[in-house]
């Protein structure tokens, strides 16, 4: 058993092909339109996140290239003043006389206000010497007194760097009287070409402006920014360094710092944190831009909104085609099906199936209609051939019965002719001369009842001329019952029957009743009589074949259940009630409608 | 039988499509989120003063960080609650979905507050509080610990020398008045009787030069002098300076400007506890978002605050906390 099991084909658990041919249609294509999904989203995933760090690459670097260049034009400027013969005569010269000081320190001046006219980006331009000499921006401002300017971080990095320039980080100006600005500040050491010493410091201090400006221009994203800092991990600048400073935020420096390539993801929350820098060699700075994936892949989450919709609709497409296709496969398959389930209930009319297909389940149909049409015409043949046969053992049957009758009755009027009885002789020779031409003028196997109690009345009235003293009769026929259609000579046997078994050993009077009525569908005769009855051992032998030999005894009762049975059925036929010195009674059971098989 | 199956196949095949549309449609038509409006109503708008004025910009920071439409509206005095009511009635008629302010009187506005609430407009209190639970939020230093390191500060520099100390606060009956007085008697500790007297300027840094003035006159001994703002600490400031009595006057304050931080630099600050403006704005419109999101927040947010020296003056961190960045 389990075996079996094991080997029933998976397909095979379907209750029909139909739903087999269907699930598993669709699952092919499901499958292999997920896997087809998958890989399309994965690959337009990775390759728009390419883009867009290439993309980003190329931004940070030319907004790196933009910065260095800003510098560059910055440095340019501190050469030109920190080399110019006015600030070299105004702040190291010594023979000058005070007047010509006086030209060279508003020539200076105006140096400083042609570089600042116009620039927001310039908070402050300043020169400081050793001797105590300084100028500041136009002249409006000043040091501030408090503070000690040489000890100042770019300022010592001005004076001890190698080519004399320092560039400081983000830090508060606080060497400007009342302005603690962030700046940040590019500083140059003057030498005195006198002395080849340096002996002071041109600073310029700048303030965010240019540099907000480079790195809020090229954000990418909608969230995204682009920030600096410096070699040692501080920020230049943040378009949120004030929530940076006051603790609020954190930006992920030092992950930046340690990173080798030129990008790095980090997680934030449910998105994704693209960083990507470049580091310039000139200043030191790394320009880092960031970008959350999620706006990088916003076209790429339409993309994939229009693949997963395509996907859906091609799934449903399937399934629908699906059905139409194991529809169009099964439905001859169906049909054949339904043609055998009547045919196995016997129904052959509708049986032939129409062929639909040329393909294999066409042959099939074809070998099929063929086959039952060979069902058909054998179970015809075979009916046929069962109704001659009953015809003919009807025959025989029927054929049997007439010498046994013709011997007894001959029997009775040798017997009357001995004792001289010419009157009875008569009487019974012509009673039985209309029973015989009863009998035998009749072609048809069926006769009306009331022409079978005709003849059993003929077959009487012999009798009772036989057992004048020991017979009497009564008999009874419902009107609706007497044309009802019967197997002629069924009565006239049961009647001798119930005389030779029943009355002919009573003592004194025998009654013999006949009645024929209906009884819902059936017709009843019932042949009683008030003899010495039969034990129940006799009444279960009653139709025992045996006894068709035996000279007189039963011959007709086997030969009458018989013919009713063979012509009506097995519902049909006579039965006995009896029991010992009452009386036995044969009860003859046929159709109302005279038998379903009338010999048409 | 085949024909229910086929329909069933159908109907399911249709609601799939529809609820994928359905889904489309939906993400499609997705209104655009209608921006909170939220008013600040700081105790003063004053372009002079760095607290309000890093305050503000901190809120504005949060306010664009978050979408929100920020609207700042205040009077010209910290002592006139009258006007901050006034302007608080009109604030409340305007129904925004959420008022952030700092309250200039300790109990005069705490009615009005309440029909804030009754009104379903969510309430923050930036810097002061009233005198009872009335907000959704606090976003403040904590002004008794600030005050308490103050006055260890001051405690612990006191010496030898027997102490004679005054104090000028800024309005009398605001929360910071009153909960910095407390926490700088608490951190003098043995010394806290010493403290001769508690005078007010409301918030004029003249009045506050004045009172100092007066103050250095009523106690020839007067060692210590604690101003408890920016108005009162920077208004002190300059009248022992041009008493020339910063060598004798050991001065102290609350907050921080530029001028205080010359002061300092100039030697008469010996020491100010300054806050952080900045973070009290931007955590106070940035936590009311999240509340307006109903996101769990911590009901008082404490913004923290720093001693600053001449010793730590220009660190790096301090740098970072005394000048705001601005571009």
């Amino acid at each position: 058993m389990t075996k079996e099991k094991k080997k029933k084909p998976l397909l095979g658990r379907f209750s029909s092909i139909r739903w087999a041919m269907l699930v598993s249609f669709s699952s092919i294509m499901l499958v292999a339109l997920l896997i087809f999904l998958i890989i399309a989203l994965n690959y337009t995933s990775n390759t728009v996140l390419e883009n867009a760090i290439d993309y980003s690459s190329q931004l940070i670097t030319q907004v790196n290239y933009d910065i260095d260049s800003y510098i560059d034009y910055m440095e340019n400027i501190s050469s030109m003043v920190s080399e110019s013969s006015d600030v070299q005569g105004y702040f190291f010269g010594e023979n000058s006389s005070v007047a010509e000081s006086e030209n060279q320190r508003s020539r200076i001046q105006a140096q400083f206000s042609t570089i600042m006219e116009g620039r927001k980006d310039i908070s402050n331009i300043a020169i400081t010497t050793h001797n105590g000499k300084s100028m500041v921006n136009v002249g409006n401002s000043e040091l501030n007194k408090t503070v000690d300017i040489e000890n100042l971080d770019w300022y010592g990095a001005a004076m001890n760097s190698e080519d004399g320039i320092a560039l400081s980080s983000s830090h508060v100006q606080n060497a400007i009287r009342s302005s603690y600005q962030w700046v940040i500040t590019l500083s140059r050491a003057l030498t005195n070409k006198w002395t080849g010493e340096r002996e002071g410091v041109f600073f310029i201090d700048l303030n965010y402006e240019a540099i907000s400006t480079l790195c809020n221009n090229n954000k990418i994203g909608k969230r995204g920014y682009v920030f600096i800092i410096d070699s040692g991990g501080n920020l230049i600048y943040h378009p949120k360094q004030q929530l940076i400073y006051g603790g609020l935020l954190n930006e992920y420096i030092s992950e930046i710092m340690e990173c080798e390539t030129d990008y790095l993801e980090l997680p934030d929350g449910d998105d994704t944190r693209l960083y990507t820098k470049c580091t310039s060699e000139k200043t030191g700075w790394t320009v880092v831009g960031m970008a959350y994936t999620s706006e990088l892949l916003k076209n790429n989450k339409q993309t994939q909104l229009l693949y997963i919709m395509m996907a859906i609709i091609l799934i449903v497409a399937t399934v629908l085609v699906s059905v139409g296709i194991a529809a169009a496969i099964t439905k001859p398959v169906e049909q054949l099906r339904d043609a055998m389930e009547r045919v196995e209930h016997g129904e052959f009319a509708n049986a032939n199936v129409e062929v639909m297909v040329n393909n294999e389940i066409g042959s099939l149909t074809n070998s099929f209609n063929v086959m039952t049409d060979q069902i058909q015409k054998l179970m015809e043949q075979n009916i046929y051939e069962q109704k001659q046969k009953r015809k003919s053992e009807l025959r025989a049957l029927q054929a049997q019965i007439n010498p046994h009758f013709l011997y007894n009755t001959l029997d009775s009027i040798i017997w009357m002719a001995e004792g001289k009885k010419n009157r009875e002789v008569v009487l019974m020779t012509s009673a039985l001369a209309r029973l015989l031409r009863q009998s035998i003028s009749a072609e048809n196997e069926l006769v009306p009842l009331i022409q079978e109690i005709d003849y059993v009345k003929n077959y009487l009235a012999i009798q009772k001329m036989r057992y004048k003293d020991k017979l009497e009769y009564e008999i009874e026929v419902e009107p609706s019952v007497k044309f009802v259609q019967i197997i002629k000579l069924v009565l006239q046997p049961l009647v001798e029957n119930a005389i030779y078994h029943g009355l002919k050993y009573k003592e004194g009077m025998g009654h013999l009743s006949i009645r024929a009525y209906m009884k819902e569908t059936q017709v009843c005769i019932e042949i009683a009589d008030d003899g010495v009855g039969m034990t129940q051992e006799v009444l279960d032998h009653i139709f025992d074949q045996h006894k068709i030999d035996s000279s007189r005894n039963g011959v007709g009762v086997y030969n009458v259940q018989q013919r009713l049975q063979l012509y009506y059925g097995e519902d049909y036929g006579v039965r006995f009630v009896s029991s010992p010195n009452e009386g036995t009674t044969a009860i003859v059971s046929i159709p109302a409608s005279g038998g379903e098989e009338n010999e048409a | 039988m085949k024909h229910k199956r086929k329909k069933i196949l159908i109907a399911a095949a249709v609601l799939c499509l529809a609820v994928v549309i359905g889904f489309i449609v939906h993400r499609l038509l997705k209104p655009e989120k209608e921006p909170y409006r939220i008013v600040l109503i700081p105790k003063i708008v004053d372009e002079t003063n760095d607290f309000w004025t890093s305050l503000i910009s901190g809120a504005e920071m949060a306010a664009q960080e978050f979408g929100v439409e920020l609207e700042v509206r205040a009077g010209t005095s910290e002592e006139d609650f009258e006007g901050q009511n006034q302007i608080l009635q009109e604030v409340i008629l305007e129904k925004p979905d959420a008022i952030l302010m700092a309250p200039c009187s300790f109990t005069e506005s705490t009615e009005l507050l309440k029909e804030v609430r009754k009104q379903k407009i969510r309430l923050g209190l930036v810097d002061s509080i009233v005198n009872e639970s009335v907000e959704d939020l606090i976003v403040a230093t904590d002004n008794v610990y600030a005050g308490k390191c103050l006055g260890e500060y001051v405690a612990g520099q006191i010496g030898d020398i027997e102490p004679c100390i005054a104090v000028i606060g800024h309005v009398k009956g605001s929360s910071t008045a009153q909960q910095r007085e407390a926490g700088i008697r608490d951190g003098l500790g043995e010394y806290e009787p010493y403290i001769k007297e508690v005078v007010y300027c409301g918030s004029v840094y003249d009045k506050a030069y004045e009172l100092a003035g007066e103050l250095m006159d009523k106690y020839p001994d007067l060692n210590v002098l604690i101003g408890l703002n920016e108005y009162s600490a920077v208004g002190m400031a300059r009248a022992v300076r041009d008493a020339g009595k910063e060598d004798v006057i050991f001065v102290v304050g609350f907050d921080s400007s530029i001028e205080e931080i010359q002061l300092m630099e100039e030697g008469i600050f010996q020491g100010i506890v300054i806050q952080k403006p900045f973070n009290i704005g931007y955590l106070s419109v940035s936590q009311m978002v999240k509340f307006l999101e109903n996101q769990n927040i911590k009901h008082n947010v404490d913004s923290g605050y720093e001693l600053i020296t001449m010793e730590n003056l220009y660190t790096e961190e301090n740098q970072k906390l005394l000048f705001p960045f601005v571009e």
